[in-house]
Formats: C-alpha cells, structure tokens, sequence
C-alpha cells in the first residue's frame, strides 16, 4: 500500500512564487477575493486533530463516532476538506486500482426548516455524495412470508429505501470517513429521547457498513457523548483548539499564521500587520476562520480603494465587542465542558 | 525545522474526488470455473445492490449510456427489459454492446467471461441460448449465504439440459400454483427467487427428474468446456473444419458419410463443415465431442490425439420415403373426423394420421378445408366468449371502483382481481379497458345527471 505520496503546491501549480503572484495581481478584484477566501494554512493546532481523525478513519479502532469540536471559525470545515485531501492522497493507489472504492465523503447536516431533522434529506445528500444514481427511485425489499417483493413506488424513495441505498453504497464503496459538517442541525429543537434515537440511527449506520462518523459542529455536540454508556465507549471527541491570548507559543503561532496571510493578500503593497498581531487575535478569539473572514474583509475594503491600504479598513473590518463577547463566553463555557473528555489527551493515568 | 515552518502553504483549490465509477465495481461469482456466473444473473445483483430493480437501472443508467456509445436509439438493445432475453448471455450485439457498456459503468473489465462472447464467429446463434430461465435447485441449496447464489451461464446454453453434480434435470419453474402469481410490479428479480410467486427456488431434494446418461455426459463436457482456458480465448475460424478433416481420416476412413451418420446429421452438413461453408451450432459441437470421445475444447484447438469414436449407430430411416395415401380411405377417415363433436387443427389430425397438413391438403383438399373452416369457427367463438367474459369482470371491477369513488387503472384491477383470472397489459387490453371505462362513465353520468333531474322535479312539485 503507498501511503508515501504527497503533494505539495509546486506540484500542482508548477508557476515559480513571483509568476504566481504577478498573475494573482492581474486577476479582477472579484477573483482576487475568492482566491484569498479559498486560501487554506495549515497551522500546529489543525494538525493533530487531522492526525487523530486519520487515526480515526482506520477500520476496526473500535470508534463508531468522532466528534470534532471546536469554537465557531476555528477551522473545523477547513480541517474537514483537508482530511478528505489527506485521505485521498494516502489512498492514491487503491482508488487508480477500484473505481469504485470511496475512502472518505463529506456532507452537510441539512437544516430543512421542518421541526425535526429530516433524514430524508440527509439520507439523499449522502447517497448523491457517494455518487449513487437514481436516489428518487429506491426500492425496498420486502419479506412477508418467504416471499420476497419490491414494495410498490409510489412517490419517490421512502426513507426506509433510501438508508438501505446508503447503506448498501457505504459498503460497496468500501468508504472508510463518513464527515457530517453542521451536525448540531442533528440535536436542534431535540428532546432526549428523540436524540437517542437520532445518535442510535447513526450508530446502527456505522456498524452496519463498517464506517467511521465525524460530526463536526460546534460545543452543543458534546451533550450527544452523555446519551447512554455505549455511544460514550464508541465515540471520540476531537478537539480543535484556538490560540489563546496570553499563552506564549500559541501568540508566536497565531503572529506565523498572520504573517503567512498577510504574505498571500492580492495587493501591491502588502500591509505589515505583525504589530496588529496581539489585538487581532484578542479581537479574533484566537480562532484563524475569523482571523481569514477579517482580512477578507479588509481586502474588500482595500480593493474598493483601488488597492491602496489603509490601517482603519482592517478596524473596520473587525468584528463587534458583542459579537466577540458572545463568541468568547460560548467558547468559554464549551472549553469547560468538555475538559477532561477529549482523545489523546488525559493519558497521563498509565504512567 | 519545526513542524510549523514545514506547513505548506495551500493556495490551490481543495482537491477533488477522482470521477469514481457510477455502479458498484461488483466481481461476478465463479469467473473462470464452470460455475461462471451470468451476465443476466450479474446484472440483476447489480440492481440488487443499488436498491433499484433491473428495469430503472437499466432505464435510468445503462440505456443513456448505450445511446452515447452506439447513437442506436430504438433497438432491441435498448430496452429496459433487454436483460431478460435469451441473447443477453449469448455472443451477438446485445451481449457485446451490454458488456461493454457495463465494464465503463462498473470499471470491472472481463464481464464478456460471463457470456458466450468468446465464441463469436467460431459456432451459430442458431438454437445456443435457452429461451426460458433454467436452474438446478439443489445446486442453490448447497450455498451458504445468499451472497454467493447466482445463476450460471451454464444453465443458459440450450443444449445443457441436466445438472453434473446431481445428475437431474434442470428445471424452469418453482412449481408455484397460478394463484400464488405476484403483480409483475412487485417482483423481485434474483437469480435464486422465483419472479412469480418470489419465494427461494433453492431446494435441498427437488423431485426434479433424473437426467440420461447422454444429458449427464453433455452436462459434463460443457462444464468441463467453461473450466478451461479454451473457452476464454478466441479460437480461429477454421478450427472446424481441421478437426472434421483430421477426424474423418482417423476415424472413418476417409468417409464423411460415416461421420454423417455417427453424428446424426446429412452429409452435405458435414461436408460444409469441412469446407467452411457451414458455421456449426454448439449442439453439433457438443455432439461430435460426445460421439468421438473427445473435450469440446480439443475441437477448438483441433487436437486430434485423443479421440475415441462410439459404436456406429444404425441408420436411422428417411421420414417420408415412398409414403403413399389411399384417397378413399384418407377421405373416409377425414369424415369421422368430421362427424366428431370435437373440432380439432388441421395439424393435429395430421399428427394423428401420422402425415402433414401439407399432405392432406393435396390429397384430399376439400375435406381438409372443410377441418380447418369449422377449427377457425370454434375458436373465433371462443374467443368471443372469452372476450365477453373478460369484458363482464373488467366492467363489474369498473362499476365497483367508480361507485366506490377509486379511480379504476388497470394496475388496481388486475391486483384486485389476480393476473391470471384478468391479463390487461397487452396492447388490445388497452383498449379494451378504455372502452369499458369510457362505458361505465357514461352510464354513470347519466345515472347522476336522472337523479339531478328527478330530484329538481321532486323539489319543483313541493314548492308552492
């Protein structure tokens, strides 16, 4: 098996750095701002919650369901899609060898505005994420009496039909990660019982098609791992921390990644933010999404003015001491929470 | 150099999915043994697996498919019940185009191993590929789990008619009754449920009869023949002809007649062998290796070293030589066919004279017409009765449905009514039924339209 492979940026893009920034400064502003939104930086704190998903995905590590938490804008989509690269390229060889085989598939919760979380929905996002045609069409197996039938189709696949479809696709696609983002859509407007039943279907889902469940959201996640004593014994919890002001190796980390940011802004004259270093990472909780969603902002600003920047555009591209305030309490309290529940770490008790 | 400064700085696009294969990569069971599964059997697990049955995904995947890759847009390839036919495992387009088309659809390359592909050009379509679905059930009942349980490509080929391991004939119903039929909507198409009734055909002691030895032997030399790496390589054209010349050296002397009447078969059959004006059919193949004691595969390869010829038979009789009637007595015996209440085919009383229609009718033209004018009466009667019959359940369900305030379709009646006691979904039924339909509704209306009446007279008479 190659796991070896690996791709750098050369690689995929064989323009020299000055090439590359020459044709980023001729692309229309538009372009430009989606170029630096679509910019992802790989920083220590990202990497080894990666690892432990990686670790995660392995077959039979005994873990049915992850959980990946972490604050609002700390880079937990941004880790999901660079573990599904991560896994595509370690499974490089098997999938040039089965065209079929699938080893990691991303999808979003969906919130449907119903009151209770459609699985419907979510049941048809999945399969068409694992490729699987004619999801409207999905027939049910009936056994009544040793006599097998097809349950007549009446309007579209059934919810029954369709978990079969994804089940069936799950195996035959030998996927390894199943990477359910916003999965606080799961427990919204959710009693207990009715969550135990969400976390059960999930469960079954799992060990039925041999798969790993990440569900990605915010701190809210945590109060799925108290359900019952089994789901606790076969999840996970991942956590994706911030850069905590006042920590000195998280403030020399949080400055690197300003420094690498501030680096690839489509501008002529590129800004020196490293004195902004401290109050941006106060005022950005720490989290490198907000810090990003910031300077995007300030980008904007800077290209309205004919790309000549300006210190009170990244003032205003700041968000409010409310909303820093509520997003500092909430990640606060979630912090707390879930201290001494986390994996790979408390494992001082061996020793 | 710390793991930090190592990070690579990604400013390309996240990476996408490399495009996976629209359909399962599912291997079919058996390849490359006589227990090779086929093409049919595969694309039913196929649909299984998708949760789909063979008609949508035939439909909705492998028809757009087919039309991109030939531009044939009405075609017997492309129909969603193509699978279901005899030439679906067979060697000519239909198997070919299909292969193809689900080796891109599946990335599974070496699904032409589950048809007779191979053998395209070397022996005739004619009379290769059975016309009904076969199977042996104790063969499904010596399977563990239904993962394993496909049905064979052995089974498909018309000429295999017994099963090697258990020495019986296979078998083309479960033996369910026409009352335990299911609405062909609700069937469950796999190679070891019975699509009328859906139950397991897998039997542990079937009461199926016992095959002969002559059945048993074929069996075997077919399985032995799609055992071998002969089956899966092209073999040449001409391979026929070599073995026949080389065999009737070695074995009768120099005579085609010989070998003609040790194989059952007219000389100048033989003689177009030889001289590759003939493509034989597979039976033929069969039978030559049967008669000269040699592998099917010997004769694709043209290897004359083993050959052990059996006994000459005696030569059969010709049908027909110098068979004259006696007018007379023809017409006589004609009459009490006549007279009988029964009316019976032109071609039946052939059969029971022991000579053809075609001979009736020159020796005794008259009576013979006046046979096959009182058969065609009869049946033209009964199948006026038949359709009145018909005309009166359909009508009663109708009537039923409307009063109850359901839309009658043909679907609902003939599962209220069970298939075989209403078929209603051949074309003529159609319009059959739009007929009934559009009869009742009539009647209806106008029964509602004499009570609006009625009632607006009875309101009309109370009022001052």
């Amino acid at each position: 098996m190659n796991r070896a492979v690996s791709l750098s940026s050369s690689d995929i893009n064989p323009m020299s750095e000055s090439e590359r920034r020459q044709h980023l400064l001729s692309l229309p502003r538009r372009e430009k701002l989606a170029y630096f939104g679509g910019i992802r930086v790989k920083h220590p704190k990202i990497e080894r919650p990666l690892e432990d998903l990686v670790m995660t995905a392995q077959p039979n590590t005994g873990t049915d369901i992850a959980l990946l938490i972490g604050p609002t804008g700390a880079g937990k989509t941004t880790l999901a899609s660079a573990l599904r690269d991560r896994l595509i390229v370690e499974y490089q060889t098997e999938m040039q060898e089965d065209h079929s085989f699938m080893p990691i598939v991303l999808v979003e919760a969906p919130a449907s505005g119903e009151q209770s979380f459609s699985w419907r929905m979510f049941y048809t996002r999945l399969g068409i994420q694992l490729a699987e045609p004619l999801m409207d069409r999905k027939v049910r197996t009936l056994l009544d009496d040793g006599r097998m039938t097809v349950a007549p189709l009446t309007n579209g696949s059934t919810v029954a039909s369709l978990r079969g479809a994804v089940e069936n696709a799950l195996k035959h696609r030998k996927t390894l990660l199943v990477v359910v983002d916003e999965a606080v859509h799961l427990i919204r407007n959710c009693k207990d019982a009715r969550l135990s039943g969400h976390m059960d279907a999930l469960k079954s889902l799992s060990n039925i098609s041999g798969v790993t469940l990440a569900l990605v959201g915010s701190y809210d996640l945590y109060k799925l791992m108290n359900l019952t004593g089994q789901l606790t014994r076969r999840s996970t919890i991942v956590h994706l921390q911030r850069y905590i002001p006042g920590e000195a190796e998280d403030e020399i980390s949080f400055r690197k990644v300003l420094r690498t940011l501030q680096k690839r802004l489509p501008l002529e004259e590129i800004p020196e933010l490293e004195n902004f270093a401290l109050p941006l990472q106060h005022a950005c909780v720490g989290c490198v999404g907000i810090l990003k969603d910031t300077l995007s902002r300030a980008l904007a600003l800077t290209l309205r003015n004919e790309g000549h920047w300006k210190e009170e555009f990244l003032e205003r591209a700041l968000l409010s001491e409310a909303q820093v305030s509520s997003i500092l309490s909430e990640v606060l309290e979630g912090e707390h929470s879930i201290s001494g529940a986390l994996f790979s770490v408390n494992k001082r008790r061996l020793t | 150099m710390n793991a930090f400064s190592q990070a690579v700085m990604s400013d390309f696009p996240p990476m996408s999915m490399p495009a996976r294969s629209i359909l399962y990569r599912l291997t079919p069971i058996g390849v490359g043994t006589a227990w090779r599964e086929s093409l049919d059997s595969y694309f039913c697990r196929l649909a299984d697996a998708h949760c789909l049955t063979p008609q949508q995904l035939a439909m909705g995947v492998v028809l757009p498919k087919i039309d991109s890759l030939t531009g044939i847009q009405k075609s017997i390839l492309r129909r969603n019940s193509t699978w279901q036919l005899s030439c679906f495992n067979g060697m000519g387009n239909v198997a070919s185009t299909w292969v193809k088309c689900l080796e891109i659809l599946t990335s599974y390359s070496g699904l032409s191993g589950s048809t007779l592909l191979s053998m395209n050009g070397c022996i005739s379509q004619v009379g290769l590929m059975a016309r009904q679905k076969r199977w042996c059930a104790e063969c499904f009942s010596m399977v563990n789990g239904a993962e394993g349980l496909h049905g064979r490509l052995i089974w498909e080929i018309q000429c295999v008619t017994a099963c090697r391991i258990h020495e019986t004939r296979l078998i083309s119903t479960c033996g369910c009754s026409p009352s335990e039929r299911q609405s062909k909507f609700r069937r469950k198409f796999l190679p070891h449920i019975c699509k009328f009734c859906g139950r397991t055909v897998a039997r542990e002691n079937s009461c199926s009869e016992r095959a002969t030895e002559r059945e048993i032997a074929v069996a075997r030399l077919v399985a032995r023949f799609l055992d071998s790496e002969t089956f899966d390589s092209r073999a040449n054209k001409d391979y026929l002809s070599k073995f026949i010349s080389g065999a009737k050296d070695q074995c009768a002397d120099g005579k085609a007649a010989w070998l003609a009447n040790i194989l059952e078969v007219n000389k100048s059959t033989v003689h177009g062998w030889m001289h590759g004006q003939n493509v034989a059919e597979f039976s033929h193949i069969v039978s030559i290796a049967y008669s000269l004691g040699c592998e099917i595969s010997d004769i694709f390869s043209a290897d004359l070293t083993e050959l052990r010829p059996l006994a000459v038979p005696p030569r059969r009789r010709q049908k027909g030589a110098g068979q004259r009637f006696d007018r007379s007595e023809l017409d006589r015996k004609l009459e009490d066919f006549l007279k009988q209440n029964e009316s019976l085919s032109v071609k039946k009383v052939a059969d029971l004279l022991g000579t053809s229609p075609r001979t009736l009718y020159i020796y005794s033209n008259e009576l013979t017409k006046k046979i096959s004018a009182r058969h065609r009466a009869v049946l033209h009667e009964r199948a006026t009765s038949s359709l009145m019959a018909k005309k009166n359940v359909l009508r009663a369900e109708v009537r039923a449905m409307l009063a109850k305030g359901v839309l009658p379709t043909r679907r609902r009646i003939t599962e209220r009514v069970g298939m075989d006691a209403l078929t209603l979904f051949r074309p003529q039924d159609k319009i059959l039924f739009k007929e009934v339909l559009s009869q009742e509704r009539m009647l209806q209306d106008a029964a509602k339209q004499k009570k609006k009446e009625n009632d607006k007279a009875s309101q009309n008479e109370k009022e001052p």
